[in-house]
């Protein structure tokens, strides 16, 4: 079966909310309503947010959504307000804020070499050939890193999303059965 | 095969009374009979030990304590409350993921969050110089150890087979039967059929059937939730919170949360710990006691140390870091086989350990996985840099994922070790940096693991198969021997430099062991506070 089109009221009704504990159903339903509407940027500035926004739907296209979608670029943000992060960093990379900085505005400085034109500005393929430069470049020697803690930082949010664990058929949250 | 899994119990609030409420507190004025720092499995089970035998014990943990059946999620973002995240720094040829991949936090410490594996060591784990004339021997050996595996076993409740076609006999057999084979297993125990590889339910700290804890109390069966890294919600994982920390408090033992320890109070001639220093809420507190044991994980009890200049008159403390090859080997199934449910390691082979003409040495294990969502992807990114339209393309096969894994053992290396860097931490304290590089038999056990694990996937019917290389566990930094120039306690677990600091966690292993860690680090905490009771005695 073809999940890809799911509205947001189907896949709620394949969460089965009544057949989850207490607690994982407050979780859950706190995330979909958590980036709804986006909050200001905390820690990025706007132009830092919008390629950050940018980039995530390169990496993690939803526009097969009808009518949800995550907010990768803002969960971004949230991740870097916190003193508190992921546990570990590669050594090679600056402070995970810093490295957030830097690193979206070299994928800016790429464009502009490439196209001369702002991340932002571009069309859909140019801006794919942008992220696979970036995936494949290797000065500064920390941006191969750079490039999986983006992606990895992003796909961790996006699956981590009660509606796209839905969309894909995962139930582990149903968390009561009989 | 269609019947794997079927979820037949409620979820129950765990049945472990509520302990807290009458725990015994202590005055930080009193002198204490000990200070155990960290309550999981190195710290909690000889913190019982010692209540028991009528002293007076405090236990410190940097975590909080949690309720799992009001305070646990089904859902891994919320869960990572559970994991160690004070920053470390990961340096070397094979930098490891810490977080979700290793130390906890909380009253319980990683065995909140750990898989439940429990396999035993193999006597010759313990003899590896004497075999090839590299790495360490353990000061004792494995007929010492297994009084307390044992010991371990028959209380936390562990589900096994009754029969078990590798390592030493058994004193006594496991108190439950093992658990069911989930989707994984079942296709690892095909695939294995198949080759001639022989396979066995696996030992596993879950519950099979409810189960007494003795003094404690009553706990439920597993409900096959699949959730055991991300902590268990109905008290069915043997963790520490369910089997030593409820046992300890019953015998008036104090565990105080969210108390972080950061000086030690010492003697005048520093041979002697007279009390701890930790902070709580933004205060500090000092605890005067007469001894402690120190049991924070194989990162942060070295880490400690370092920073208070103590236990290093051998220069060893910090080095000898060792972490498990683990490499995972993946593979889409034609039926939708819910990798996130019941237990993740249902299934084990250990024909590989010592296997005859193999070109390696020392031995690896193998073990079916099950996996969560973000887990599960978090992984297939970082390993294939995989985005766009094959990245959801390929998660909408995660329902139909299966994955088997190796662990083996690691020999030590000056390359690989613990140290303070420059940089400070969200307590303004220096991070850790850890440098880990897989030496050459690391990486020929790894080369013959993937080959085996494909080839069972193979054989399985897996199709899409791909492999991500990992290490697990933290182990060997504060090794444990005979002398004191190469290290740092002695085969009771005592510092060398101290008269009364003992270290009790994975830190202490003079070698990695070929199985996971949790079983043996307990065992050797009840073995530590014996030792200890002794020389009181």
């Amino acid at each position: 079966m073809d999940n890809r089109s799911l509205s947001k009221s189907a896949l709620l009704e394949r969460l089965q909310f009544d057949k989850m504990t207490p607690r994982t159903r407050a979780v859950l339903f706190a995330r979909i309503e958590e980036n709804n509407p986006a909050p200001q940027p905390k820690v990025l500035t706007a132009q830092e947010f919008a390629i950050a926004r940018a980039v995530a739907d390169v990496l993690i296209p939803q526009n097969d959504q009808p009518d949800w979608r995550v907010d990768l670029a803002s969960d971004l943000d949230l991740r870097l307000s916190k003193t508190i992060g992921k546990g570990w960093r590669y050594d090679v990379l600056p402070p995970e804020t810093e490295m957030y900085k830097s690193g979206l505005r070299i994928v800016d400085e790429m464009a502009q070499t490439k196209f001369q034109k702002s991340f932002c500005d571009l069309n859909l393929s140019e801006k794919t050939q942008v992220v696979e430069h970036i995936e494949k470049a290797r000065e500064p020697v920390w941006v191969s890193k750079f490039f999986e803690e983006l992606l990895a930082g992003f796909v961790e949010a996006y699956y981590a999303h009660p509606l796209t664990q839905a969309s894909i058929g995962c139930t582990s949250m149903v968390d009561i059965r009989k | 095969m269609k019947n794997a899994i079927e979820l037949s119990h409620d979820i129950l609030p765990h049945a472990v009374p509520n302990y807290w409420s009458t725990m015994q507190t202590y005055p930080l004025h009193e002198e204490v009979d000990a200070v155990v720092i960290g309550t999981g499995a190195g710290g909690a089970p000889l913190l019982a030990r010692l209540a028991q035998a009528g002293m007076k014990v405090v236990a410190l943990e940097a975590g909080p304590r949690f309720s799992p059946f009001d305070d646990f999620a089904t859902d891994e973002k919320s869960q990572a409350k559970l994991f160690w995240r004070h920053e470390r720094l990961s340096a070397g040829q094979d930098p490891l993921a810490f977080g979700n991949n290793n130390s906890g936090t909380g009253v319980g410490g990683s065995t909140l969050h750990f898989t439940a594996y429990v396999p035993r060591p193999h006597e010759n784990d313990l003899k590896v110089k004497t075999e090839f004339g590299r790495g360490e021997d353990w000061p004792f050996s494995y007929a010492e150890l297994e009084p307390y595996l044992s010991e371990v076993e028959q209380f936390i409740g562990v589900s096994g087979p009754s029969s078990y076609p590798w390592g030493a006999s058994r004193s006594k057999s496991y108190p439950l039967p093992p658990l069911d084979l989930n989707r994984a297993a079942q296709y690892m125990q095909k695939g294995c059929d198949r080759l001639g590889i022989r396979t066995s339910p696996a030992a596993n700290a879950a519950l099979s059937k409810d189960f007494t804890v003795k003094g404690v109390g009553q706990r439920p069966a597993c409900n096959r939730r699949g959730f055991c890294q991300a902590g268990c919600n109905n008290g069915a994982k043997s963790s520490t919170d369910m089997t030593y920390l409820p046992l300890a408090v019953v015998h008036r033992a104090e565990i105080r949360d969210h108390s972080y320890v950061t000086e030690f109070e010492l003697s005048k001639d520093k041979r002697t710990m007279t009390g701890v220093v930790y902070k709580r809420g933004g205060k500090t507190y000092r605890q005067k006691c007469r001894a402690v044991f120190l049991a924070a994980g194989g990162i942060e009890t070295p880490r400690l140390l370092l920073l208070n200049s103590l236990a290093n008159s051998s220069g060893q403390l910090g080095r000898n870091f060792m972490a498990h090859p683990g490499s995972e080997v993946w593979g889409e199934f034609p039926d939708k086989d819910e990798p996130w449910r019941g237990i993740p390691g249902a299934l084990i082979s250990e024909d590989f350990h010592r296997a005859p003409k193999a070109e390696y040495e020392t031995g690896y294990l193998l073990q079916s996985i099950g996996v969560m969502p973000v887990t599960y992807v978090s992984q297939k990114v970082r390993g294939e840099k995989l985005w766009g339209e094959k990245l959801k393309a390929h998660m909408r096969q995660y329902p139909f994922v299966a994955g088997i894994n190796m662990l083996g053992d690691c020999y030590p290396s000056s390359e690989n070790f613990v140290e303070l860097s420059d940089e400070l931490d969200d307590r303004g304290l220096r991070k850790p940096r850890v440098h880990f590089t897989f030496g050459e038999n690391e990486k020929r056990m790894m080369d013959h693991a993937e080959k085996k694990m494909r080839a069972i996937w193979e054989e399985a019917g897996a199709r899409n198969i791909w492999t991500f290389k990992r290490g697990a566990h933290i182990i060997g930094t504060a090794r444990m021997g005979h002398d004191a120039d190469s290290c740092v306690v002695d085969p009771s677990g005592k510092a060398f430099d101290l008269e009364n600091l003992y270290i009790c966690d994975n830190s202490i292993f003079p070698s990695a062991l070929s199985v996971n860690p949790a079983l043996t680090i307990m065992a050797l905490s009840l073995r530590t506070a014996d030792h200890y009771l002794g020389r009181q005695s």
